[in-house]
């Protein structure tokens, strides 16, 4: 492999990583939110 | 953009600070990778695999700062036993994973183009993966414990231990022989590429500190919908 093949899979596994996690955070967040906003509106709701 | 909405103190929207310092973050990342990949000449020896270590340095680097924070907030929750300082450890020790993980593979990528393997059991590297294991070792016993309490002060316990093995990562090219040169820094660098290796350093602490206020903000918010189905599931109970 040339050196510029390394170079380049260096590169992309570091903003691959940097993205993948970044939207695992964001879609990790979505859920809690769901999750945390559940409660309140299942109370509002008449018996 | 979301309605604010707070209970009981906890805000689902992310505080505005974290939106404009994440935005300056990812920018400033950006620059940083093209500033590092176009200034910088082929060096003599290594010629332009140099430039794999403006991402592996900085990813190393910054793993122990994340590694410090979860050490630092493991005393703090021991000693004042606030709740918050356990979930901001557990959300450090996440971003230590994740950058000492990216560590390894790019070290993995640097060992195979310049040394001609992909993994030697050197002291530097052993010590880099033990550090590794450990904190995924963490991040599992905490999915493991459902006592909050338990939890916390086991997470506690293994990020104060777990962070000695940061020392003994730091200083294992200076105790041991190994085929891992010892540690890289401004001063020990030509200036052509202390630029590149700088601005790379802030660029990886700046989104590790994105990455750990995210991730602390969602660890509160999933933290409030538990303890509110705690407190229905108390309130069923009392009324059967």
């Amino acid at each position: 492999m040339s050196e510029w093949r390394y170079i380049g899979a260096a590169y992309f596994l570091t903003w691959a990583t940097f993205v993948t996690y970044g939207i695992y955070l964001a879609r990790r967040r979505a859920r809690a939110i769901d999750a945390f906003e559940a409660g309140p509106r299942e109370q509002e709701r008449p018996q | 953009m979301e309605a604010q909405r707070s209970t009981g103190g906890t805000a689902t929207v992310l505080p505005r600070w974290i939106l404009g310092f994440g935005a300056f973050a990812i920018l400033f990342f950006m620059a940083s990778q093209v500033t590092a990949f176009t200034i910088s000449p082929a060096e003599r020896d290594m010629g332009n695999l140099q430039k794999i270590l403006y991402v592996h340095v900085p990813a190393a680097w910054i793993s122990m700062v994340s590694y410090f924070l979860v050490f630092v907030a493991s005393i703090g929750y021991l000693w004042r036993g606030r709740e918050r300082l356990d979930l901001f450890a557990a959300s450090a020790a996440e971003a230590g994973v994740v950058l000492t993980g990216l560590t390894l593979a790019l070290g993995s990528i640097w060992g195979r183009s310049t040394w001609g393997t992909w993994w030697e059991w050197d002291p530097r590297l052993t010590s880099t993966a033990v550090l590794f294991l450990v904190f995924v070792g963490y991040l599992s016993l905490r999915g493991f414990i459902e006592d909050d309490v338990r939890r916390a002060r086991w997470s506690a316990a293994i990020g104060i231990l777990g962070f000695l093995n940061v020392i003994i990562v730091y200083y294992s090219v200076q105790w041991w022989r190994g085929i891992h040169q010892t540690q890289s820094s401004p001063e020990t660098l030509s200036p052509m590429y202390t630029l590149g290796l700088r601005m790379n350093a802030f660029a990886f602490l700046f989104l590790m500190i994105l990455f750990v206020s995210v991730r602390y903000h969602t660890a509160v918010l999933e933290r409030g919908a538990e303890a509110r189905e705690e407190e229905e599931a108390l309130a069923g109970a009392a009324h059967v």
